[in-house]
């Protein structure tokens, strides 16, 4: 190799051969990372017009929601509660109808609904059985963008305890820059989102935040149930097959809230069914839960 | 520039790298730490940092990237130990192949970043200029370093 073995700090002029082999390398770098920019300014580009497409909603086939209601009961009681999301009383049991609703305002957009989506189902899969439920993900141009989850539109949920409504208000991904309108809630849901998803029941800087929860119109939650970085870049049927086990981290996350939300629903159901409301963990919860107006 | 100078810098961005990567580590594990950046229509360090392309392998990019400036900051000192004396040619050899590797990561999350994501994350970039400087410093300080195995 040519340049001067030496006990002294070279200068760059005395090894010759060598720098030119490392400004190549450098070189050969910038190239590399300018092309890089511009395949990627190009790709985003060329995918943007497809991503605005709205794509027809897949149903989630059979065995993943047999995910949600093939939980063993060891699996809830290892989930327990996390206690960061107990509900806001808002009042008494609303029982008009017979028997009490469970009431979920979201939407497709919102990566924090995402996350609620499966503890809801979860949840709900305890006391009845949903139907026409498709494939989701909240936007891909927000935070926590393309959350994997499910879509209420559409779908069904039967259940001898409770009723279930649900109202989506906007599509998942936006056009011209809004996101277009879904489901609109009805007059007495609006009346009902606005006299409790705000002062007093939540401090101001939280008011009027979704996904919206109101169970037998005694316990509300309003805001994200857990983060939802912890289902970012899996699959539903992935996730879906976690919750039997209760393995990870997103499955622990999921079923935790989803006792939550069993024991609000225990407590205002008369605590049935007994199977369900009699577990350990739902019992522990049903006691945390709050009996004052904030 | 001298060697030692050279080595100096190359330990104080490896641990400048070091404290971004802790920091956005943080951030993934601690709701209650802040996020101080912008949120505009280009530059938008929570809508990268909790996308899909955070994460490699199930794990935060942050995670890697504080294991990345660790292992690169331990190089980075071991050289400096070697200072104007023969360089291991292991040494010299594993400076280079982890700064090319940590490049090789850095053009693949700018695609992730412009071309997925289509935003970008300042703390982030700040992370990819340290690499792509500890390249530079690696490239530029070659020559100036005795081989093993030369007269010393």
């Amino acid at each position: 190799m040519a340049g001067k073995p030496t006990d002294a700090p070279a200068t760059g002029g005395n090894a010759p051969g060598r720098p030119k082999r490392m400004n190549s390398l450098l070189v050969v770098v910038a190239v590399a990372l300018v092309a890089t920019v511009a395949f990627a300014v190009n790709h985003r580009r060329a995918s943007a017009p497809a991503a605005a497409t709205a794509a027809p909603p897949t149903p989630v086939p059979a065995p993943v929601m047999a995910n949600f209601t093939s939980i063993p009961p060891a699996t809830w009681e290892q989930a327990g509660t996390t206690g960061a999301t107990v509900p806001v009383f808002v009042g008494a049991a609303d029982t008009a109808s017979g028997k009490p609703e469970v009431l979920y305002i979201g939407a497709l957009y919102c990566p924090y609904c995402a996350a609620a989506r499966w503890s809801v189902i979860a949840a709900l899969s305890r006391f009845g059985s949903f139907s026409g439920l498709s494939y989701s993900a909240s936007s891909s141009v927000d935070v926590y963008a393309s959350t994997p989850t499910f879509s209420f539109h559409g779908g069904a949920y039967t259940s001898p305890y409770i009723e279930f409504r649900s109202v989506e208000l906007q599509d998942a991904e936006p056009v011209d820059g809004r996101y277009p309108m879904l489901e609109a809630p009805t007059p007495a849901q609006e009346a009902l989102l606005e006299k409790y998803d705000g002062p007093p029941f939540l401090d101001k800087a939280s008011a009027g935040g979704i996904p919206f929860m109101l169970i037998g119109g005694r316990y509300m939650w309003s805001g994200s149930p857990f983060n939802p970085g912890v289902l970012a870049g899996r699959t539903q049927a992935d996730l879906a097959a976690t919750l039997p086990s209760g393995s990870g981290a997103a499955a622990q996350a999921i079923l935790a809230n989803a006792n939550e939300i069993t024991a609000a629903i225990c407590a205002v159901d008369g605590n049935q069914p007994a199977a369900v409301c009699s577990g350990a963990a739902v019992t522990k919860a049903v006691k945390a839960l709050p009996s004052k107006v904030p | 520039m001298r060697l030692r100078s050279y080595d100096r810098l190359r330990v104080a961005f490896s641990v400048a790298g070091l404290l971004i990567a802790g920091y956005l580590t943080l951030l993934h594990y601690d709701s209650n730490v802040p996020l101080v950046c912008s949120g505009g229509p280009l530059v938008n360090c929570e809508q990268v940092l909790t996308s899909a392309s955070a994460f490699m392998l199930g794990v935060p990019v942050a995670v890697w990237g504080l294991v990345w400036f660790v292992v690169a900051l331990v190089l980075a000192l071991l050289t400096s130990r070697a200072g104007e004396r023969a360089e291991p040619a292991w040494l010299r050899a594993a400076g280079f192949g982890w700064v090319l590797a940590g490049t090789a990561n850095v053009l693949w999350l700018v695609y992730q970043e412009l071309g997925v994501v289509g935003k970008i994350c300042a703390w982030c970039t700040a992370i990819h200029v340290l690499v792509l400087a500890l390249l530079v410093i690696q490239v530029m300080s070659d020559p100036l370093r005795p081989r093993a195995g030369q007269a010393s």
